[in-house]
């Protein structure tokens, strides 16, 4: 099972085992990572479930559609070139080891 | 010390517990929830579940080992039948004690008296067990009648539609959503609806849900036209879930009373969201509302205060509904405004309507306009002005023309 990266802001990290065709979203809630809030259950609606993408991967996730972009204009964090809507990235065997860090705040 | 009970498993609940524990709360938390499922999500509900594969996992708000971490007992099947003023919760799996009780019960879907709603094919959604009863007749049904035209009742609508159901919906009211949109947004949304085919019939109520053998054979419109369907969804709202705190004077029909920390009048009893009746920062007055930004964010000021901390909840209230292809996105209230502006294309069905108190933005209306409706978020908290000639020029983003 793919394992995906999480850190967070105060630097803890979590090490999650999640099932390919989940969201990174879900990988994190599911499993107790603290800081990524996800108010509307991954329906591209809240923009709280926003992170940032280790460099070195951000290339080989699939582009930031519109929806998702808007939404990042507004997040509670400074959105950088890295930033992602965690809820909008599936998980495949291709992101096994992907980085991700959660932003201090979400709303 | 025996600690917090809450009574409801959504996300007041949620977020009533993690808050207390964020605030220091170290003593016992017990959740109790009626229901067989940990704190999910509602909205995709009506949205993506019926016509999606998402399985029950997927829907939680947060995984098992949340409540292991904060230390968050949650009983599921666990119905509160009573509260008893010495500080204990009744339920047919024991009696828990509290030092702090929160109500969080929610809602119901509203029950109107119309002959015929006991009839088998007659349902309402408001959960899981709901929505899986509901997919689990979508195959076998062929026409259905949705009785209301709010936000439920169009994604519903939306939702059968798509899996190539006759869809009728019978809104007794002018207009849909009247209740949370302004008339351009229902006027747009009332012809979508038109597009995909969907017979939608605003100002018409239904008078009898005919039966035969026990199951909906068909519904009798109030204007006495026979309609054959095999499915009748109730979508006309929602009752308050108070009954469990009538008995100690803290709710009437408008809900739990509560002040703007979520304290009840009786000391140690607190309630948030959907349930509650209370103090609305940005509002000015008192109001009850039912969605998933006021659940939260009241019930965080709660958690807070359980804790004898402080959290002021001044949160911009917004909404979000999914109907076909439109993303509806509500910030702030319409009330008080005097001007309305539509910025974007109407045609193209990317655009916003601003209502306007002179030259303060109060409310936002968003369809598929993303970016319009979060600048709105962070905008409406602030004082602001604008000029609202300029909003229609898409090419300069909103945060950039608003002075704050
Ligand atoms: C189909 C649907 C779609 C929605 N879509 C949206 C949307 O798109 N956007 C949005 O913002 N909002 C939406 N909402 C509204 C949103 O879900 C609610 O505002 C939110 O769930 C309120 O949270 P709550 O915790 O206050 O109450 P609820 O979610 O109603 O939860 C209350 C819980 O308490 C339990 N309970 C009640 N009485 C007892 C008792 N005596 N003992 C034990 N347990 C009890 C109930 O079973 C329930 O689990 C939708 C609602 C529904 C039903
Ligand atoms: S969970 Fe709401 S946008 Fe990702």
């Amino acid at each position: 099972m793919p394992k995906i990266v999480y850190k967070t802001h105060e630097g803890k990290v979590y090490e999650v085992d999640v099932p390919s065709g989940r969201s990174v979203m879900l990988g994190a809630t599911s499993q107790g990572v603290p800081g990524i809030d996800a108010d509307c259950g991954g329906t591209l609606s809240c923009a709280t479930c926003h992170v940032y993408v280790a460099q070195e991967w951000a290339e080989k996730l699939p582009p930031v559609e519109e929806m998702e972009d808007e939404l990042l204009e507004n997040t509670a964090c400074e959105r950088k070139s890295n930033s992602r809507l965690s809820c909008q990235i599936d998980v495949t065997d291709e992101l096994d080891g992907l980085v991700v860090e959660i932003p201090e705040r979400q709303f | 010390m025996a600690g917090l009970v809450i009574v409801g498993g959504s996300y007041a609940g949620l977020n009533m517990a993690q808050a207390a524990r964020q605030h220091g709360y170290g003593e016992p938390i017990v959740m109790l929830t009626d229901e067989q499922y940990l704190p999910y999500h509602r909205p995709p509900l009506s949205k993506g579940f019926l016509t999606g594969d998402s399985d029950v996992e997927s829907l939680l708000i947060k995984g098992e080992k949340f409540y292991e971490d904060q230390q968050i007992n949650v009983v599921l099947g666990a119905r509160a039948e009573a509260v008893e003023r010495e500080g204990r919760v009744v339920t047919k799996r024991g009696v828990f004690a509290f030092d702090a009780l929160g109500i969080v019960t929610g809602t119901r879907a509203r029950e109107i008296p119309v002959p015929g709603t006991d009839l088998d094919g007659v349902v309402s959604l408001r959960s899981l067990a709901d929505a899986e009863a509901i997919k689990a007749r979508m195959d076998k049904v062929r026409a259905v009648a949705i009785v209301g035209g709010g936000f439920i009742g169009l994604e519903l609508a939306a939702s059968f539609a798509k899996s190539g159901i006759d869809v009728q919906i019978f809104e007794a009211a002018p207009r849909v959503m009247a209740r949370i949109v302004g008339e351009t947004i229902s006027d747009y949304v009332e012809q979508r609806f038109a597009s995909e085919g969907v017979a939608l019939c605003c100002g018409l109520g239904i008078e009898e849900i005919e039966g035969r053998n026990g199951k909906v054979a068909a519904v009798r419109d109030t204007k006495d036209k026979r309609h054959p369907v095999d499915m009748v969804v109730m979508a006309v709202g929602a009752t308050p879930n108070t009954e469990l705190v009538e008995p100690l004077g803290l709710a009437d029909q408008f809900g739990v009373r509560v002040d703007v920390n979520g304290r009840t009048l009786h000391p140690g009893i607190y309630a948030a969201g959907d349930c509650a009746f209370g103090p609305n920062i940005f509002a000015g007055r008192d109001m009850r509302l039912e969605s998933v930004q006021n659940a939260t964010d009241q019930a965080k000021a709660a958690g807070a205060a359980i804790a004898g901390a402080e959290f002021v909840n001044d949160a911009v209230p917004w909404f979000w509904s999914d109907q076909f292809d439109m993303k509806l996105q509500m910030v702030g209230f319409v009330e008080g405004a005097n001007r309305q502006v539509v910025r974007g294309s109407i045609e193209d069905g990317k655009f916003s309507v601003f209502h306007l108190k002179d030259t303060r933005i109060v409310c936002i209306e968003s369809v598929n306009a993303v970016s319009d409706h979060v600048a709105g978020r962070k905008l409406l908290k602030l004082p602001h002005s604008v000029d609202p000639e300029m909003l229609r020029d898409t090419s300069v983003k909103l945060r950039d023309l608003v002075s704050t």
